[in-house]
C-alpha cells in the first residue's frame, strides 16, 4: 500500500481508477470500479472502453475458490458503464448521468421500494 | 457553541470508552495481578489516542470514510479479507454486549435471560432505526458516564496509592510464580480491549456524519486526547476495583453483575442502580457502534450509499447490514453460549486482525498526496509505527497464549 | 477485449526470456479529467516490476520498466510477451 504519485500528465489506471467509488450526477454512491474493459489487442491501439461494476466483475479477481463461491452465491451481475460517461477522475469517479439511467444501484432501488412501506423510512436523520 | 460541542465530544468519548470486554478483563486483571497491569492500560490508552486522532484527521481532511480507502489501497483480495475479518470481530463483540445487557436486565428484573435477549434486540432495532445519529452518540455516550461510579468506588476503597503508582511501571511476575504466561495473555487482552478497531472506524464515520472539515482538526485532537484519557482513567479504576474487591475474595469477575455488586457493597442501592445503568448505556453504545461499524465498512467497501444521514429508503443495503448484524448477534447469544466466553473470543480475535485494520490508517495518514499539509507529523508517524509494532507482536502471540493458558484460566 | 484485471499481475517476459516482473500499472497519457473530459483514453504503456515485501510496506521505492503498448506481442494465460530485451526499456522509480 505504498503511496505513489503518477507521472505528471498521465493517468495511472490501476491506482486512480480501479477500486475507486463511483458517484453519480446527484452525488449518490453507486458502486465501485470493479474491473475495466480495454478495447484493442497487441499490435493495435489499446483504449479504455468501459468500467465494469458488479460481483460478476470483482468476483473473478479473487482466488479461484472464492471466485467460485461468489458465482455460486449468485454474484454474476455486471453493469457496463461506457468510459464516455465519466465526468471527473478524483478520489471518487464522478459520472455524467444519474445512477438509474446507467443501470447502477438497482438493488438499492428495489430494496428501497420495499422498505418504503415501513414507518420512518423516509426520515432523514441528522 | 464550539466549546459546548467540544465538551460534549469529550464526555461522549469518555462515556463510550468501556464495554463488556474491558470490564471483564480489567476487573480480572486486578483480581489476579493486583496493580501490576496498570502500565498496560496506559499503553493501550495512548495507542487508541494515536489511532483515534489519525482516524478523525483522515476523515476530516478527505471527507471520506476509511473503508473505501482500504479497497483502493489494499486491492480487492486483501481488502475483502480485512472487511470479512473486521465484520466477524464486530459481530462477536456485538453479541457479547447484547448478552451482557440481558444479564444486567436479568439481575435487575429477574425475567428470563432468553426473553431479555429478544427484548434487547427489539430495543436496538427500534433505536437505530428511529433515533438520529447525533442523538444516539450523545445519549449512550453521556449516560455511559454513569460508569464514573466505579472511579468513586475505587477512591472510596482506599487503595495503597504507592502500590497503584508502581503499577504504572512495567513489571513481569518473577519466574517460578507460574503465572508468566497468564500475565502475557492479560497484557495482550488488555491492549486489545482498549484498542478495539471499531472505535476508530466508528469515530471516523461519525466525523463524516457530522460533516467535519480540516477546521475541526483541533477539536478532533482535543476530544481524542482528553476524552480517551479520561476513558482510560475509568478503565484503570475498574482494575483497581478488581484488585480490592475480587482479589481478597478470590473470585473471577465473570459476570457484569459482580461489578454491580461491588458498587452496591460500598454505596448501597444508589451504587447498584448507578452501576447497572452506567453499564447498560456503555454496553448498549458498544453494541450499536459495532453493528453500525459492520454496516459502514461493508457499504463503503462496495460503494453503496451509506450513513444515518441518508433516509433508510435511500440506503437500504446499509440498513439491511446493521439489522442483520443485530439479529445474528442475538442468535449467537440465544444459543446459550456464555456471553463472557464470547467476550473472551472477541477480544482475542480482535487483536489478531488489529494490524490488518490499522495498517490502512497508517498508510493513508502518511500519504502527502492525499492528506496534503495534514499528513502525519513526526509524532504521529513515530507513535503510529511504534504501536503498529506493538499490535503486530500482540497479534502473533494472541492465539498461542490463548491455547497455552487454557482460555485465560492459567 | 482485454480486462484490466487480466493485465495487472501478469508476468511480463521478453522474447529473449528475461523476466521483467509483474505488470504493476497501466498508464494513459493526458491529465486526469476534471472538466472537460476525454471521450477516449488510450493506454500507451505498462509498468512492470518486481514487488517484494519491503516495497509493499512502503520502505523501499519500487522500480519498474516502462513498456510501450506497441512493444507487446502477446497477452495470454497470465503472461505478457514483450519484444526485445529488458535493457530496451527505461527503468523508473514508481514514486
Amino acid at each position: 500500500m505504498s503511496p505513489r504519485l503518477p507521472a505528471p500528465g498521465c493517468v495511472d489506471v490501476y491506482r486512480q481508477v480501479l477500486d475507486h467509488t463511483l458517484v453519480d450526477a446527484d452525488d449518490l454512491p453507486c458502486g465501485c470500479v470493479d474491473d475495466i474493459e480495454l478495447e484493442g489487442a497487441p499490435g493495435e491501439p489499446l483504449r479504455i472502453a468501459a468500467l465494469l461494476v458488479g460481483p460478476g466483475a470483482w468476483g473473478p479477481r479473487l482466488p479461484a475458490l472464492f471466485a467460485r463461491l461468489v458465482r455460486w452465491m449468485g454474484g454474476r451481475q455486471v453493469v457496463r458503464v461506457p468510459w464516455s460517461e465519466v465526468a471527473e477522475l478524483g478520489e471518487q469517479i464522478r459520472l455524467r448521468s444519474n445512477a438509474l439511467r446507467l443501470g447502477l444501484g438497482l438493488t438499492d432501488r428495489k430494496l428501497g421500494l420495499r422498505i418504503a412501506k415501513l414507518p420512518g423510512s423516509e426520515a432523514v436523520s441528522r | 457553541m464550539k466549546i459546548l460541542e467540544l465538551f460534549l465530544g469529550i464526555l461522549t468519548a469518555m462515556g463510550g470508552f468501556v464495554e463488556i470486554g474491558e470490564l471483564t478483563f480489567m476487573m480480572n486483571a486486578g483480581g489476579i495481578f493486583d496493580y501490576r497491569l496498570l502500565w498496560v492500560v496506559l499503553l493501550g490508552t495512548i495507542g487508541i489516542i494515536v489511532y483515534g486522532e489519525i482516524a478523525g484527521r483522515v476523515a476530516a481532511v478527505r471527507a471520506q470514510p476509511v473503508f473505501d480507502i482500504v479497497r483502493e489501497r489494499a486491492g480487492i483480495r486483501l481488502g475483502l479479507l480485512t472487511l470479512v475479518a473486521s465484520v466477524l470481530v464486530c459481530l462477536l463483540t456485538c453479541a457479547a454486549e447484547i448478552g451482557a445487557i440481558a444479564l444486567l436486565w436479568q439481575l435487575a428484573s429477574g425475567w428470563p435471560y432468553r426473553g431479555l435477549i429478544l427484548l434487547a434486540l427489539a430495543f436496538f432495532l427500534l433505536v437505530v432505526w428511529f433515533v438520529p445519529f447525533k442523538g444516539i452518540e450523545r445519549i449512550f455516550g453521556l449516560l455511559g458516564l454513569l460508569m464514573v461510579v466505579f472511579v468513586g468506588l475505587a477512591w472510596s476503597m482506599h487503595p495503597d496509592w504507592g502500590d497503584v503508582a508502581k503499577g504504572f511501571v512495567p513489571s513481569v511476575p518473577r519466574a517460578g510464580e507460574g503465572k508468566t504466561l497468564l500475565y502475557a495473555y492479560y497484557t495482550i487482552a488488555l491492549i486489545s480491549s482498549v484498542m478495539l478497531p471499531y472505535e476508530t472506524y466508528f469515530y471516523a464515520s461519525g466525523a463524516i456524519e457530522d460533516k467535519w472539515t480540516p477546521r475541526d482538526l483541533g477539536t478532533n485532537r482535543a476530544i481524542v486526547i482528553v476524552g480517551f484519557l479520561l476513558g482510560g482513567v475509568l478503565a484503570a479504576s475498574l482494575l483497581v476495583v478488581g484488585k480490592l474487591y475480587l482479589g481478597p475474595k478470590h473470585i473471577e469477575a465473570g459476570l457484569p453483575g459482580t461489578a454491580a455488586l461491588a458498587a452496591a457493597s460500598r454505596f448501597g442501592a444508589i451504587g447498584l442502580w448507578t452501576a447497572l445503568a452506567g453499564m447498560f448505556f456503555a454496553f448498549a453504545g458498544a453494541a450499536i457502534e459495532t453493528a453500525l461499524c459492520c454496516a459502514y465498512n461493508t457499504a463503503q467497501f462496495f460503494g453503496w450509499p451509506w450513513g444515518k444521514f441518508r433516509a433508510p429508503r435511500t440506503a437500504p443495503r446499509f440498513v439491511a447490514c446493521w439489522v442483520i448484524v443485530f439479529v445474528l448477534a442475538a442468535v449467537v447469544v440465544l444459543t446459550g453460549v456464555d456471553p463472557v466466553q464470547v467476550v473472551e473470543y472477541s477480544i482475542v480475535f480482535s487483536v489478531v486482525i488489529l494490524p490488518l485494520t490499522y495498517f490502512p490508517l497508517m498508510a493513508i495518514s502518511r500519504d502527502r498526496d492525499v492528506m496534503g499539509v495534514h499528513a502525519n507529523g513526526v509524532v504521529a508517524n513515530t507513535l503510529g509505527w511504534f504501536y503498529f509494532v506493538v499490535i503486530s507482536i500482540a497479534a502473533v502471540a494472541a492465539i498461542p497464549l490463548l491455547l497455552l493458558t487454557h482460555g485465560g484460566q492459567g | 477485449m482485454i480486462l484490466l484485471s487480466e493485465l495487472l499481475g501478469a508476468n511480463a517476459v521478453t522474447e529473449r526470456g528475461h523476466a521483467l516482473g509483474e505488470v504493476r500499472e497501466v498508464r494513459s497519457p493526458g491529465k486526469a479529467e476534471t472538466e472537460p473530459t476525454f471521450a477516449e483514453r488510450e493506454i500507451h504503456g505498462l509498468l512492470c516490476g518486481r514487488h517484494g515485501l519491503l516495497e509493499r510496506l512502503g520502505w523501499k521505492q519500487p522500480k519498474a520498466r516502462i513498456v510501450p503498448w506497441s512493444a507487446v506481442l502477446r497477452v495470454e494465460h497470465g503472461e505478457v510477451l514483450v519484444r526485445g530485451a529488458a535493457e530496451d526499456y527505461e527503468e523508473v522509480e514508481m514514486r
